[in-house]
């Protein structure tokens, strides 16, 4: 029955998404075609939009940007393996917890384009540079989030596991790892939205040979603003194909998680 | 739901065999000591129980009953005093014991299904595979919830939780189960049920039950033997043998004069402690 009403659900979803596209689509069409906006600053969305496909569909752009895309899961890979562990021992260590926290705390304030020229200066300005990054910025939203996950199991589950006489390393990892997921896996999301935005920005700002940020500063080098359109749509579908499919995941592994909260 | 006289045993429960005796002797309990917020808890509590019995703690609200079975469980060390299982000291959590809580949502696994969450501590104990299933299955049966093994605790009933607990508890055949008001989140009708299905796993199991309870006529109805306890810092005030013959009956039972009579003891003593008439001069 609660599948039933879902599947109803997401649809209607699309469907409302489709109008508000479409409907900006109409408008920005309209508005060029109207020439109430020169063609120099805004292309008509219909040609924007053939751009897109024609890029989809070149074998160099997509070299390009699985370029981007690979440093960016790179970058989420190694930030995820370690954030994970570390944020397992400082959210059940309270000593742990408090020698480190003024450390993180001063680190995480640095934004992260401001270690672009040093990262440069360190890795050169190719994928490592971009991976390099991505992983510090990523790291944060998942470190938070695995300790923050870790504060909130309830000490009846933890409870629960010792009264059946499961000893610490089992409880961490069954109770307290498998009670975080959730809050855990949000953070991975929140990682993954800043990871495409760190890698292109590594692009734009260091230069170098290969990804959408290259492509879109030459193209703009030569006045091609079709296409730097196209290629700025393009970093948005990135983050929307990879939040898509991380909400799909999500909806299957933490339904439970859902539950929870319509419970409580 | 009739039930069947004793049928066998043999390869069931291998904890049948072993007793699931425990004593505690002079149980003292301090919280925050030498701070503002000092409380003394746990007054002195003796009292022991035998294989196989079901013994139920009454008392009056706040007078360190689940300290009291934190204390037994091994899950917290009492501030002085001692605790044997089976004449062993109790220091950590004891392989022979569990314990059931009240807050059955917080203490199911909401990520595991119902099954899954009866096999749990199964995993950790070194029982093959078939043997798991079997356990699993058998408990389920027992709390009359074979229907919904692969549904998640958030898809049922706060009573068919507390049956699902209930049933891990069983499944991992402690000698000794010890139930922290384990009903008392439940409604009046849930209850009265949930009580009969723990009569019956017990009359058919015969596990040594330790109940803590805030509830008089719960306490009276289900125990062999009812401990009394007195307000904080909490001491036994009385043990009131409940010898109404069994099965008992919500209905039938409640209205014998014995109850009647007994369920009035046991309240007469707790509105003592209230006023502290139950009170022994040389309390420490």
């Amino acid at each position: 029955m609660a599948s039933a009403s879902r599947s109803r659900r997401v649809p209607v979803k699309w469907v409302r998404g489709a109008i508000g596209a479409g409907v900006l689509f109409v408008a920005l069409e309209v508005l060029t075609r109207a020439e109430l906006v020169t063609a120099e600053y805004l292309p008509p969305a219909s040609s924007i939009l053939r751009e897109v496909f024609s890029l989809l569909t070149t074998r160099a752009f997509l070299r390009d940007l699985w370029v981007t895309i690979q440093a960016c899961l790179i970058g989420l890979a190694i930030a995820t393996l370690v954030a994970v562990p570390l944020g397992l021992v400082l959210g059940l260590g309270r000593t742990a917890y408090k020698a480190t926290i003024v450390v993180i705390e001063f680190l995480r304030p640095i934004p992260s384009v401001a270690l672009i020229p040093l990262a440069i200066l360190i890795y050169g300005r190719g994928t490592d540079m971009k991976v390099a990054l991505v992983v510090f910025a990523c790291l944060w939203p998942i470190l938070f989030n695995t300790i923050y996950g870790m504060h909130s199991v309830d000490p009846v589950a933890a409870d629960t596991a010792r009264v059946f006489g499961l000893g610490r390393i089992r409880i961490g990892t069954r109770v307290y790892l498998r009670s975080a997921s959730p809050f855990i896996f949000t953070g991975f999301k929140i990682a993954t939205s800043i990871a495409v935005i760190l890698a292109v920005s590594a692009e734009l700002i260091a230069g170098g040979s290969e990804g959408i940020g290259i492509v879109m500063l030459e193209e703009a080098s030569v006045g091609n603003q079709k296409t730097v359109y196209a290629v700025t749509i393009v970093t948005g579908l990135i983050g929307l194909v990879l939040l898509g499919a991380l909400g799909a995941v999500e909806r299957r592994m933490f339904a439970w998680a859902q539950a929870e909260r319509a419970v409580a | 739901m009739s039930i069947e006289p004793m049928h066998e045993e043999s390869v069931d429960d291998s904890g049948a065999e072993a007793s699931g005796s425990l004593a505690a002797t002079d149980l003292h309990h301090v919280y925050g000591r030498g701070t503002s917020e000092e409380h003394h808890a746990l007054g002195g509590i003796t009292f022991s129980m035998n294989k196989g019995e079901f013994v139920a703690i009454v008392g009056p609200s706040g007078c360190g009953k689940t300290t009291l079975l934190r204390c037994l469980s091994g899950l917290m060390a009492p501030t002085s005093g001692s605790v044997m299982l089976e004449g062993v000291p109790v220091e950590s959590v004891p392989k022979d014991l569990t314990l059931v809580f009240q807050d059955y949502r917080r203490s199911l696994y909401p990520w595991l299904r119902v099954d899954a969450n009866v096999e749990f501590p199964l995993k950790n104990s070194g029982i093959g595979k078939a043997e798991r299933t079997e356990r699993v299955r058998q408990a389920l049966e027992d709390v009359g919830l074979s229907g919904h093994a692969s549904k998640y605790p958030g898809q049922l009933s706060g009573g068919m939780q507390q049956r699902v607990s209930i049933a891990r508890a069983l499944a991992y055949r402690p000698h000794l189960l010890l139930m922290d008001e384990p009903f008392a989140s439940v409604d009046a009708q849930t209850r009265a049920s949930l009580e009969d299905v723990l009569l019956e796993v017990w009359a058919r199991r015969r596990k040594t039950v330790l109940f803590v309870t805030h509830d008089i006529d719960e306490s009276v109805y289900l125990a062999d033997r009812v401990v009394v306890l007195s307000n904080a810092p909490s001491h036994v005030m009385a043990e009131i043998v409940v010898d109404i013959p069994r099965p008992r009956d919500q209905i039938e039972t409640k209205a014998t004069p014995e109850f009647v009579e007994l369920r009035a003891e046991v309240a007469r003593l707790i509105r003592d402690a209230g006023t502290g008439a139950g009170k022994p001069a040389g309390d420490s």
